[in-house]
């Protein structure tokens, strides 16, 4: 049966009293970045050891949801499942949206964002950050291709092609992201080639609940049919991948208690390093795991749409969570620079480096979520990325 | 008439025009104040020496591209920093204004021009603005008398060859000049 | 045969356009390389490796004399707050298990590998023809990356606007920083650094500096006579900064 594509109806009010909100925290977080370079990084909580903060966890989670979120529109066009061709066009715009927001927090934050030129034009080889700058434009223009090649009926013989390219970029950039950790030997929490794959596998599953949030979010909203169908397959497949998730978290704690030199810092993280082990067990593992793989598979809640978007969020959250653990928990544990002994100086060696974050980094990172909203809202209301119906009777069941 | 003024195009050509028009106009019209230009002038002076390394002329051009080839050749090749004549430091030790011992103050030599040109410069975020120490006091212009072109092609060939500009006070032989002069 | 012609115009035209294609990043790098030729004369040469030598048993605990020389040779203000840049700072050393300790002071160690120079996406952060690992303030976006990488925390981001920098020492809010091995010295022709003319004016003499390419030079011969260890020796950076009795 042939979907039609339209644009997001809806009353007036609501579009510009969503825009409006999403604006507003855009503004804010532009503004907290105009302070941040006009006194400098003195404002924020972020020091000589704890270098990158509360931007980063938000920058590198919408870069990596980024990359997640194109797996459905993958799913249609390299996996061949024709059940999930419909559902592409949206997973393509939200790709876009979040990977502009996350990149715009990152380069606000720079210590010198007037020197982006010199980035694009000085590079070196070796650096991954270097790598990922053309990941990281390569992937716009391939996920506009894609788009292109979806809405354009010229383009479509270019589907396939654009659609298989677009995948093995993402496997790479996520590769990258997760390397960008996974590379540095300094730091006994990152140093590990499980970083990248872990990276790839957590962003299939942030992507596939910020998906499915939007998805039910717009059809909510304009009341078109949304079928169980949809939520079904969609909900099940986060749920597998939520649990894939888990296990390489399990992995990579595990092969660390396994390594005697490693156990100061299993220590650290798992139990008695303050607000790590507490967003380690109760954020990363509890809300981002458990709870929401309860949700979605227990006979009382599956079949709950409000609990499917429950546990998205929860997803969500729980990603942030495990973000600030990886990111913030592996500078806050100290460098051994003499392993074995008890370091001390006024350089703050052999102590736990403390963060609290600052009200202006936080809105700096808040912004670039805001700013991928603003991104999706316009471009729902303005051009054909959804179906008109959803409708189980609407999509095709037998893929 | 009618017909011209129906089509949108029209319309939003002859808005544009008006648009521009009444830009241009305020761009270009004469305030009656006092000041005539509404940026002042830059204000060019040396506090030591008689004449720049190089022409102003040159100078005004070619700045931008000396410091450019001198950052490299200072920050990676490490020439000294305080004998080459095209060093930031050695520009900020001659050029600084004697009211505020600087070159990004309100009026200064930097910032005047900077000004005028509406370019930002950025330099003196890390360099330092104020004056080190007395300028070498190698500058040829000034010690020689005559000749300017050829005296500074000398002292650029003699730099080249033997790594160091010649110490003027002293003096240097025609032996010194040996494989400079050709 | 007008289709094999058909066939055969494509198969060259696809062929010449993916050779156009490369040829053209290829050009542009040949093109680069040909015009930043390397200045064979250039006084920092691969000829010298500038390098470090810290005798701890000589090295006194409480003694300061090394940073503070540190931070009036490079205008830094000897701050200690969690922002403040630390160029060399003195590192208290404890055995827990039988109370042995010893002190030592801790810089950028001028690998040979240097961690920071691999990720610095601009190249920035790069390491010197005679060894000194610098970061050139021009290119350096503020990233902070090097600073992640660094395994011994060597580096220091500047926090706030600078007033009152040095002349010869050029610092600015927003780019990161570290030992210098006083290269401003040493492009003027000193072979000194300021902590090692400090330590020697205290009476202590914990710190050689010299070229390790030498092997006349003090550092070399005291290297050959006592030996020395890294800290850190199984990153295999080959630090130019070496430490006796650690």
């Amino acid at each position: 049966m042939q979907i039609t594509f339209r644009e997001l109806e809806g009353s007036n009010k609501s579009f510009y009293g969503l825009l409006g909100g999403l604006g507003l925290l855009a503004v804010i977080g532009l503004f907290a970045a105009w302070q941040m370079e006009h006194y400098g990084h003195i404002i924020t909580g972020m020091t000589n050891q704890i270098v990158w903060g509360m931007p980063h966890v938000f920058a590198v989670f919408l870069i990596v949801a980024a990359s997640g979120v194109l797996n459905v529109a993958s799913i249609a066009t390299v996996f061949g499942k024709k059940f999930y061709k419909p559902l592409a066009p949206l997973s393509a715009l939200l790709a876009i949206a979040l990977l502009a927001g996350g990149l715009m927090v990152l380069m606000l934050d720079l210590g010198r964002s007037d020197r982006l030129i010199v980035a694009m034009t000085h590079f070196n080889f070796k650096s991954v950050f270097a790598w990922n700058v053309f990941l990281y434009s390569g992937f716009f223009t391939l996920a506009a291709a894609y788009i292109w090649s979806m809405m354009d009926r010229n383009m479509v013989p270019y589907n396939k092609t654009i659609g298989y390219a677009a995948f093995f970029w993402r496997l790479s950039l996520t590769t990258g992201t997760g390397s960008i950790f996974g590379f540095l030997v300094a730091r006994q929490a990152y140093d590990s080639a499980l970083l990248a794959p872990m990276f790839i596998i957590m962003s299939f599953s942030y992507g596939l609940a910020i998906y499915l949030l939007v998805l039910m979010a717009a059809y909510g909203c304009s009341k078109r049919p949304l079928g169980d169908a949809v939520i079904r397959r969609l909900k099940n497949l986060l749920g597998v991948f939520i649990g894939a998730t888990l296990y390489f978290v399990l992995v990579y704690h595990m092969t660390n208690i396994y390594f005697t030199k490693q156990h100061g810092l299993e220590r650290f993280i798992l139990l008695n390093g303050g607000v790590y082990p507490l967003l380690f067990w109760l954020g990363q593992v509890f809300v981002g795991a458990v709870l929401p793989l309860f949700l979605l598979y227990a006979p009382i809640t599956r079949q709950s749409r409000k609990a499917v978007a429950l546990a998205c969020l929860l997803v969500v959250l729980g990603g942030l969570a495990q973000m600030y653990v990886t990111i913030i928990g592996g500078q806050a544990y100290p460098l051994p620079l003499f392993p074995g002994m008890t370091v001390s100086s006024s350089f703050f060696d052999g102590v736990v480096h403390p963060y609290s974050p600052s009200l202006v980094e936080t809105m700096l990172g808040i912004g670039g979520m805001a700013v991928a909203g603003v991104i999706v809202v316009i471009a729902l209301r303005v051009l054909r990325f959804l179906p008109e119906s959803l409708d189980d009777s609407v999509v095709d069941p037998h893929h | 008439m009618k017909n011209l003024l129906s089509k949108g195009w029209i319309k939003l050509a002859a808005a544009g025009t008006l648009l521009l028009v009444g830009v241009l106009s305020l761009a270009y019209a004469e305030d009656n104040t006092q000041d005539t230009s509404r940026v002042p002038m830059p204000n060019v002076t040396a506090v030591r020496g008689k004449q720049c390394v190089e022409p102003t002329e040159f100078m005004r051009k070619n700045h931008m591209k000396l410091l450019i080839h001198h950052r490299i050749s200072a920050v990676h090749h490490g020439d000294n920093q305080l004998a080459d004549k095209y060093s930031i430091i050695n520009c900020v030790n001659c050029h600084a204004s004697t009211r505020d011992n600087s070159v990004t103050g309100p009026g200064d030599f930097c910032q005047s021009c900077h000004a005028y040109a509406a370019v930002k410069i950025t330099c003196f975020e890390c360099h330092s603005s104020k004056p080190s120490g007395t300028p070498p006091s190698f500058h040829p212009l000034i010690s020689l008398g005559s000749g300017d072109k050829a005296t500074r092609a000398t002292m650029m060939r003699y730099q080249a060859y033997h790594g160091t500009l010649p110490n003027l006070q002293t003096g240097f032989s025609v032996k010194d000049l040996a494989g400079v002069m050709r | 045969m007008k289709d094999f012609d058909t066939y055969r115009r494509r198969f060259v035209t696809s062929v010449l356009g993916i050779a156009a294609t490369t040829a053209l990043p290829v050009g542009v790098m040949f093109w680069q390389t040909a015009q930043g030729k390397e200045v064979d004369d250039s006084p920092a040469s691969s000829k010298i490796r500038w390098g470090m030598l810290v005798d701890t048993t000589k090295c006194a605990t409480g003694c300061n004399a090394c940073v503070s020389a540190c931070n009036k040779e490079n205008g830094i203000s000897g701050e200690v707050t969690d922002t403040s840049p630390q160029w060399i700072r003195k590192v208290n050393v404890t055995n827990p298990e039988n109370g042995y300790s010893f002190t030592l002071p801790m810089m950028c160690q001028h690998c040979e590998e240097p961690p920071c120079v691999d990720v610095c996406p601009t190249g920035a952060s790069f390491k010197r023809a005679d060894g000194i690992v610098l970061v050139d303030r021009h290119i350096c976006i503020g990233c902070r990356y090097c600073m992640m990488a660094c395994p011994y925390k060597a580096r220091s981001f500047i926090h706030q606007p600078v007033e009152d920098q040095l002349a010869e020492v050029p610092r600015g809010q927003g780019c990161v920083e570290s030992c210098t091995f006083c290269v401003q010295r040493i492009d003027a022709g000193q072979q000194t650094t300021a902590c090692q003319d400090a330590c020697n004016a205290e009476g202590h003499q914990a710190i050689f500096f010299g070229d390790l390419k030498d092997p006349e030079s003090s550092i070399s011969k005291q290297l050959a006579t006592y030996g020395a260890k890294e800290v850190l020796p199984d990153l295999n950076l080959h630090t130019g900064v070496r430490y006796q009795g650690i």
